[in-house]
């Protein structure tokens, strides 16, 4: 494996390193345009049937989004060029420009979906400002957690003033018996990234986006694994989230009362009593299995989905995969499936062959997001987990979304310029 | 192995990073379960999941099948069906609360109720069900009715800002198919009607319901979620097959006119009901039958608000006699409960063919039955003596003659034309009760005939009969004339229609034929044998001895001029209705060589007006002979007195009028000129006609001479001779119908065209004649 990087030139401008022109990973961005075309191709055939309906033609939805991923390639490919220094520099402008958004986009009313407070408007088009987030999130993390790294992994007893005031408060006396340091230098960077994860998560679920704050929550969980914290805390919270399960388990069980006020959605009542002929909560999630089932082994043909006719609401949505499971069937799905964790790996090995800590938390934080939204995205649309509003990566439509994964394949294309990988 | 190496050194220097790939892994795992659920989804659940999405989006419309036509014996349509719409409405597609959804219901309340005059707020109840997708809104809707619905449904409805579901997703429309009977009450209680789903529920309806209904076609095509057809979808369809057509034995001119002069008859006589029915007897096929009071077969559940009062007081007055248990049930119903019980059976009173379904005490008719048992066993001839005393003697009874005093001395002819009941008594004795419950059963009185109609009557021992072992002397003598048992009317005129027949007992049925959808013929009715009853010289003795009963007996009201009828009256008492009678008349045409037989009941006439058979059923017969003998083309053959009475009216046409009037004055006509002119134009009945021979003749002499009218007078009360005087008179000609012998009591009760009315001179009017006197058949 070869460690030189080669024809790299640097572009400075008001004395930053802004570019750093050179050879990025080709096979990360050939997998990345493969998914990208899958995508594409498949927006246009779940949409056709909607756009003809809601627009003047059966592409518009299609032209849209196309719009979208050139708008992006763009970005991705001006972001992938960047000098990861100048990324690392300005990274909490990025997150407070979208910790803005968030902010602003609460004081916005949509009069089509009252209480719902999701996009900013203006000219043709909206943006949502929870999937920019995600990015924002992704790289202050990285920042914070590169910086404090050292205290991070420490075990040592704080030393500040506060850490010693506490201390005489508490004396901890019989933990530290047990042979733990309760007040460590980690403490700060711990409240630090705890509060950057939880200012955006509270705003989204503010703006009633509750399924945007998860996704938020969980890059945040798995960008400080990544960033070293102690694993007990992980354990902790692993065990922790089997407990609620369990408890709603038996709720479900013993109490559906209590569960039904709990589920005031019914997402996860419908979840659990799969009721196959019900046309209420468990339409769309009925008719996107119905989807699947009709598409078999080997799907029904490219372009022949009957499903996307109305039966799957907004099918070139977050349901976008039942719609690719119908017309290409399972083959077509283990290939989706199959590219997403290629990406994966290759983008997690570029990340832990970074040249610095920052660029790996940044590249590994990002194929995490695409992985984890993959996963839940086809864990919904199968019904392994409750109903959430969570697209799909590169297929679903959404332009919001579309830039946001591609800016950051573009970090990590600029990750892997100066990533020991092999150039190919 | 040093592949293994290389592996082993890879994952040793990717110690430091294992916190990360543990991450991948679950990321992997994660992929992994998405995938082995996505493969159970599409693989093994795919085929239930796969036919769960069909369910919702193929749409199967049956496509109703058209019922097969019923058409009498000349191909007269009695009952057709149309093909006709529903409208339904989808109220899955019409869900939600947002202000637009309620605006949607409501419009399509509003525009519903407005084309189909349903109230709107039973369309919105309707709209509003939930877990439902298809309710019906309104059936047999009309097809200008539809076209306005449809155009309604293809109307745009738009939400404010995004495209919402409209009309047309939630208003189907499909197929409907209703029946139609032309003649609406015509044979009712025979042809019977359908249900709102185009099944039959009564009469041959329901009896040949499997091969009318025809097999239902199906449409399947892929719709979209919005229930509307999918441009390039699948489409299959399967074809309709109508169902098979019937061809009746009923002739509708028959039925028409048995059906009016039973009417007219159960008017006349107050009576309850009425039924009558008329066989070819060589074949057993029905060529009219009645049950009356009937009912419109288009609307068969209306009915009389007043008969349905008449019912519920029944029920009220029957209670004061009924059980505690009874009375109790009835007064715990509501008073809407109990008029509906009264509805309920009023329309079942309506709906029941009595001709089949009923059972009767035939009375003196069935002495015919003793007869043909006495000669067929070769126990009397002609010449055979009996004295009737007025009683008689039979196992510690005493049997009466209806004739107080007797008959005193009588021959075999004299049996039924007296109606003479010991003298039937001992015939049968000299029987025997166990041959004659031979010909009892031979006769077809034990046993259904068969005939294809839903509800016949099942002869039921000790119920409407006595079975073999409670045959004793005592029913001999009482079954010799009828009394203490019923048949049902069919096997009556089955039974007599043997004895016109040569003795052969038929099979009655009333579908001649059944046609496919092209009208080919796919099945025939073969008349069917079904014993020899009687040897056929019997049979011909019986007749005889019949046809004296209507030329010299009890009958005679029943004679038709020109037709040789043969037939038996009977008065009988009914067994569960003390002080009811049934009054009838069985008999058949031409006796030398018949052709047809008639049965006529006249159930529960006023008993204190006349409610003998010879009075008030054999006119009846008469009159129903005196028009379908001409009608079925059995030739009529005047004797001489009855020549005598009829001419043919000669051509004066062109002669001079003076002349000609004077000329047909000498013949007997009675001669009226219109006009000044000197020739004759146009004479009022043309040349050909039949006339009586002292009849009208008029003459226009003048070109533009309007044909003069005059009144039509009161016939009733009078005798042949006043009745002819009288049209004379009035410039018109009469037909005598019924008893035109010159017999004493001889008087009209009926014509043609009602008095009052006004005709053209010279116009042909039947005139109705019967007598009272001489045709009792019992004493009361």
């Amino acid at each position: 494996m070869a460690e030189k990087v080669r024809g790299v030139k640097n572009i400075r401008l008001f004395g930053q390193d802004l570019l750093t022109l050179g050879g990025f990973d080709v096979p990360f961005f050939v997998l990345l345009l493969a998914l990208l075309s899958y995508g594409l191709i498949m927006v246009y055939s779940a949409s056709m049937p909607t756009s003809a309906v809601e627009q003047s033609s059966s592409a518009s939805i299609f032209l849209g989004q196309l719009k979208w991923v050139v708008a992006g390639l763009v970005l991705m490919l001006l972001i992938s060029q960047l000098d990861m220094r100048l990324v690392r520099k300005y990274g909490w402008l990025l997150y407070a420009a979208c910790v803005g958004l968030c902010a602003i986009v609460l004081f916005i009313n949509d009069p089509n979906y009252p209480g719902f407070h999701r996009w900013i408007r203006f000219g043709g088009f909206s943006i949502q400002p929870s999937e920019f987030m995600k990015t924002g999130l992704i790289v202050m993390l990285a920042v914070v957690m590169a910086k404090y790294h050292s205290r991070i992994v420490s075990r040592h007893p704080a030393k500040s003033q506060m850490a010693a005031s506490v201390r005489r408060v508490f004396p901890f006396s019989f933990i530290k018996r047990l042979g733990f340091e309760p007040i460590t230098e980690a403490l700060f960077p711990t409240i630090l990234c705890g509060a950057i994860i939880l200012l955006p998560a509270l705003l989204v679920i503010a703006g009633n986006h509750n399924s945007g704050a998860i996704i938020l929550l969980l890059i945040g969980i798995v960008m400080l694994y990544i960033g070293d914290f102690k694993r007990g805390w992980f354990i902790l919270g692993a065990v922790g989230f089997i407990a609620v399960a369990a408890l709603i388990f038996y709720l479900y069980k013993n109490n559906p009362e209590l569960l039904e006020k709990i589920d005031s959605k019914g997402r996860i009542m419908s979840w659990l009593v799969k009721d196959y002929a019900s046309i209420g909560t468990r339409w769309q999630i009925n008719n996107a299995l119905f989807a699947i089932g009709s598409g078999g082994f080997l799907g029904v043909g490219l372009g022949n989905s009957v499903q996307k006719y109305y039966y799957v609401p907004e099918p070139q949505n977050d349901m976008i995969f039942s719609i690719l499971c119908e017309e290409l069937g399972f083959v077509g799905a283990a290939l989706m499936l199959i590219l997403f964790a290629a990406l994966i790996i290759r983008g997690t090995l570029i990340g832990l062959r970074a040249k610095t800590r920052f660029n790996k938390f940044v590249a590994i934080g990002v194929v995490m997001h695409i992985g984890l939204q993959v996963v839940l995205n086809v864990a919904v649309v199968t019904e392994v987990i409750p109903n959430t509003g969570i697209g799909l990566p590169f297929f679903s439509s959404g332009g919001s979304a579309m830039l946001t994964f591609l800016a950051e394949a573009g970090l990590v294309l600029a990750v892997s310029k100066d990533s020991r990988m092999v150039k190919m | 192995m040093g592949k293994i190496k290389a592996i082993v050194k890879w994952v040793r220097r990717a110690r430091p990073d294992r916190g990360v790939w543990l991450l991948v892994f679950l990321l992997i795992f994660g992929f992994l379960t998405d995938m082995i659920q996505t493969g159970r989804m599409a693989v093994v659940k795919g085929e239930e999941f796969r036919a769960l999405a069909e369910a919702n989006q193929l749409s199967d419309t049956s496509l109703k099948a058209v019922r097969g036509t019923i058409y009498d014996s000349n191909m007269n349509v009695l009952a057709q069906s149309a093909s006709l719409w529903r409208v339904y409405v989808n109220p899955a597609m019409a869900r939600g609360d947002k202000d637009e959804d309620v605006r949607l219901r409501v419009e399509i309340s509003a525009g519903l109720s407005e084309i189909l005059g349903i109230p709107a707020d039973e369309i919105m109840q309707k709209l509003q069900k939930s877990d439902s997708n298809n309710e019906t809104i309104a059936r047999q809707v009309e097809k200008s009715v539809m076209e306005k619905v449809a155009s309604f449904r293809a109307e745009e409805f738009r939400a404010s800002g995004e495209k919402k579901l409209g009309f047309s997703a939630v208003i189907g429309i499909t197929g409907d198919i209703k029946r139609y009977y032309p003649n609406s009450t015509l044979a009712s209680a025979l042809i019977g009607f359908t249900g709102i789903d185009d099944q039959g529920l009564s009469g041959l309806e329901a009896e040949y319901d499997d091969i009318l209904t025809g097999v239902d076609g199906r449409l399947i095509t892929a719709k979209d979620g919005y229930q509307n057809q999918l441009a390039d979808g699948y489409s299959v369809t399967y074809d309709t097959q109508q169902g098979t057509s019937l061809v009746l034995t009923i002739d509708e001119m028959v039925q028409y006119t048995l059906e009016n002069a039973l009417r007219q008859s159960m008017i006349d006589t107050s009576a309850s009901y009425a039924y009558g029915i008329v066989m070819n007897v060589k074949t057993g096929a029905v060529l009219g039958m009645v049950s009356l009071p009937d009912y419109n077969l288009n609307d068969p559940y209306t009915v009389p608000d007043e008969d349905v009062q008449a019912e519920y007081d029944k029920i009220a007055a029957s209670m004061e006699t009924a059980s505690e248990e009874k009375q109790a049930e009835y007064n715990a119903m509501t008073q809407e409960d109990k008029w509906i019980q009264a509805k309920k059976n009023v329309r079942n009173a309506y709906w029941r063919n009595r001709a089949v379904s009923d059972t009767y005490e035939p009375g003196s008719v069935f002495k015919c039955v003793t007869l043909s048992a006495a000669i067929e066993e070769g126990l009397v001839t002609d010449d055979f003596y009996f004295d009737c005393t007025g009683t008689i003697h039979v196992a510690d009874r005493d049997y009466h003659c209806w004739k107080s005093g007797g008959h005193g001395s009588e021959h075999l002819e004299d049996l039924l034309k007296n109606s003479c009941n010991p003298f039937a008594i001992t015939l049968a004795r000299m029987v025997g009760s166990e041959t004659y419950y031979k010909y009892f059963e031979a006769f077809g009185f034990t046993e259904t005939t068969g005939i294809d109609l839903l509800g016949e009557a099942v002869p039921n021992a000790p119920a409407t009969y006595h079975s073999r072992s409670n045959f004793g002397i005592a029913q001999l003598a009482s079954y010799s004339f009828g009394q203490t048992f019923q048949v049902s009317p069919i096997q009556m005129i089955t039974a007599i229609s043997a004895i016109a027949n040569g003795g052969k007992l038929m099979t009655p049925y009333v579908v001649a034929k059944e046609l496919d959808e092209e009208g080919n013929t796919v099945n025939v009715t073969e008349p069917k044998v079904r014993r020899q009853v009687i040897s056929e010289s019997t049979a011909k003795h019986v007749a005889t001895l019949m046809e004296k009963v209507v030329s010299e007996g009890t009958g005679k009201n029943a004679y038709v001029a020109g037709y040789r009828v043969a037939g038996k009256t009977g008065t009988s008492e009914k067994l569960q209705n003390k002080g009811q009678y049934v009054a009838s008349f069985v008999g058949f045409a031409p006796a030398d060589d018949p052709q047809v037989a008639v049965l006529i009941a006249i159930d529960e006439p006023d008993p204190n007006n006349d409610h003998g058979g010879g009075v008030i059923a054999a006119p009846v017969a008469g009159e129903v002979l005196g028009t379908i003998l001409p009608h079925l083309n059995i030739e009529a053959s005047y004797n001489d007195s009855e020549q005598q009475n009829i001419v043919k009216t000669p051509n004066v046409v062109g002669e001079s009028a003076e002349s000609a009037a004077s000329d047909l004055r000498s013949q007997g006509f009675t001669v009226k000129v219109r006009g000044d002119g000197d020739t004759v134009l146009v004479q009022t009945p043309a040349e050909g006609n039949q006339i009586s021979k002292n009849g009208v003749i008029i003459l226009y002499t003048e070109e533009d001479y309007d044909a003069s009218m005059v009144t039509v007078p009161d016939f009733t009360g009078c005798s042949i001779y006043e009745a002819y005087e009288l049209a004379a008179d009035t410039g018109l000609n009469i037909r005598i119908s019924g008893n035109s012998l010159s017999g004493s009591g001889v008087s009209a009760y009926r014509q043609s065209i009602e008095a009052g009315h006004g005709v053209t001179a010279g116009t042909m009017i039947t005139v109705y004649f019967r007598t009272s006197v001489g045709v009792a058949d019992s004493s009361n």
